[in-house]
């Protein structure tokens, strides 16, 4: 799996160098502007390199689907059809790989978002404001207790909806090219098929949620991570058995 | 080795195969013979594991086409299919990452053979150059079963001659060929057996020898007699 995984780095590789190139130019741009004391600067080159981060991680979901669209179509299929591989094997290493570019892409640019902040904080404030935003986050701390639990439910919970929208993409791609004939639609009707399957799942989510809406928040959460566990898992399984028995390529 | 029955294969009202059923046994160069549009292609392909079959059964060594067949099935498409970014030598370390029955060196050979270069991108190669490209890969592969289909497409017919004989000089003994190609006239000299396709169905096969003694009529002729 990890060989199929390193060939689905590479075909993604140049958007990655752009995306790198992208907060390289964005870091010079925020050191510039501390270096020539320009406070405006380095605030904006700071809100850009947060902005562009979800960007980034979208673009590189989309992009993802993208490879696998051109995979099915192409007659570059073959390279990966051919391969003597299980289709849970080859669809999980996309899959897999996908989750991960996406995950290291916004983790990198939050990590230098919240570098530049800090920087940009430590610069530009002066010290008793710095005290006083410090004071505040400790006061917030005492008088709030903050649940480590549901913070991490929370991120979980943001976690498992990323590879949901990973997933679903996948499920409709292999489900529309084993129904549909290959023809320059076929792209167009796969975003539909994902808008309305992403429809659907979602708003049996919120049904679901409706239902325990009296429960906590601990419960709702847990209860949010189980169905998309679930339906995460239903929609891996369904896409490698269509492609290991009705996908022709 | 291989056997098909009743193998149907349809998109959904045109028929590409009807019904076909045959055996292969080991060590023979079969020719899968047919014009355009026969189902040549898509016969192989449900071979190779790349297409479903509608109907019928296709087993390998008596287990369906899966995992196992293809790491003992080398198949060559008519088409270019490598990945953009990667260069002649690229090509092989792929080969070498999924097959283990894929020889570097011999791949090399291959390469030098065929006047490539390790460094050349594959996608920027003439259709001729990218044809004995794709020969290179499947035959550095020491593979049970070649499928190899219209491997001459794109070769100048100056290079077939010599192809033809790397092919055969590349292919253990042991090991059969399937060769699919409407260029009857270069393969009626190598091949053990015959297989004639038409409108998806084979409608004649035979042992090539036995099929001339019979008929009184080379391949070729006969190719012309059905097809014309």
């Amino acid at each position: 799996m990890l060989k199929l995984m390193k060939y689905e780095f590479k075909k993604q590789m140049f958007s990655k160098i752009i995306i790198a190139a992208i907060l390289g130019v964005l870091t010079l741009y925020f050191g510039i502007a501390c270096v020539i004391d320009k406070e405006t600067h380095a605030a904006i080159a700071t809100m850009l390199i947060f902005t562009v981060m979800v960007f980034a991680g979208l673009y590189v979901a989309v992009e993802s689907l993208s490879v696998y669209d051109k995979d099915l179509k192409t007659k570059q299929s073959y390279m990966l059809f051919l391969v003597p591989k299980s289709s849970y094997e080859i669809l999980g290493a996309k899959m897999i790989s996908a989750v991960l570019q996406i995950f290291f892409t916004m983790l990198i640019y939050g990590i230098v978002a919240v570098l530049c902040g800090s920087v940009f904080l430590i610069k530009y404030s002066s010290v008793r404001e710095l005290m006083t935003l410090v004071q505040n986050i400790l006061e917030i701390n005492y008088s709030v207790r903050v649940d480590w639990g549901f913070a991490v439910q929370k991120i979980l919970t943001v976690f498992v909806t990323w590879v949901f929208i990973v997933v679903l993409g996948y499920f409709v791609e292999t489900l529309i090219y084993t129904l549909v004939h290959k023809t320059k639609l076929t792209s167009f009707i796969v975003f539909v098929a994902y808008i309305l399957c992403f429809w659907g799942v979602v708003s049996a989510d919120n049904a679901i949620l409706n239902v325990i809406s009296k429960s906590s928040q601990v419960m709702q959460s847990s209860v949010e991570i189980l169905f998309f566990l679930v339906i995460n898992t239903l929609l891996y399984v369904a896409s490698a058995w269509l492609m290991d028995k009705k996908l022709s390529v | 080795m291989l056997n098909c029955s009743d193998v149907k294969k349809t998109y959904f009202n045109k028929t590409a195969v009807e019904n076909i059923s045959l055996s292969l046994e080991n060590g023979k160069i079969y020719a899968l013979l047919g014009p355009n549009g026969s189902g040549k292609t898509t016969f192989m392909k449900m071979i190779a594991g790349l297409v479903k079959p509608t109907s019928g059964t296709i087993l390998y060594e008596n287990e369906p086409i899966g995992v196992q067949s293809k790491r003992e099935i080398a198949y060559l498409p008519t088409e270019s299919f490598f990945y953009s970014f990667m260069t002649v030598k690229d090509v092989g370390i792929y080969y070498r990452d999924f097959f283990e029955d894929f020889d570097m060196e011999k791949y090399a050979k291959l390469i030098a053979d065929m006047d490539l270069r390790m460094e050349d991108k594959a996608s920027k190669l003439s259709s001729g150059m990218a044809a004995k490209l794709k020969i290179a890969a499947t035959l550095a592969r020491a593979a049970k079963l070649y499928l190899l289909d219209e491997p001459l497409n794109g070769i100048d017919i100056i290079a077939r001659e010599k192809v033809v004989t790397t092919i055969l000089n590349a292919v253990g003994e042991e090991s059969s060929v399937v060769i699919s190609s409407h260029l009857v006239d270069e393969l009626e000299a190598v091949v053990d057996s015959v297989i004639f396709i038409k409108e998806g169905r084979n409608i004649l096969q035979g042992e090539a020898e036995q099929i001339r003694e019979q008929r009184g009529k080379s391949i070729v002729e006969l190719y012309k007699e059905i097809y014309a």
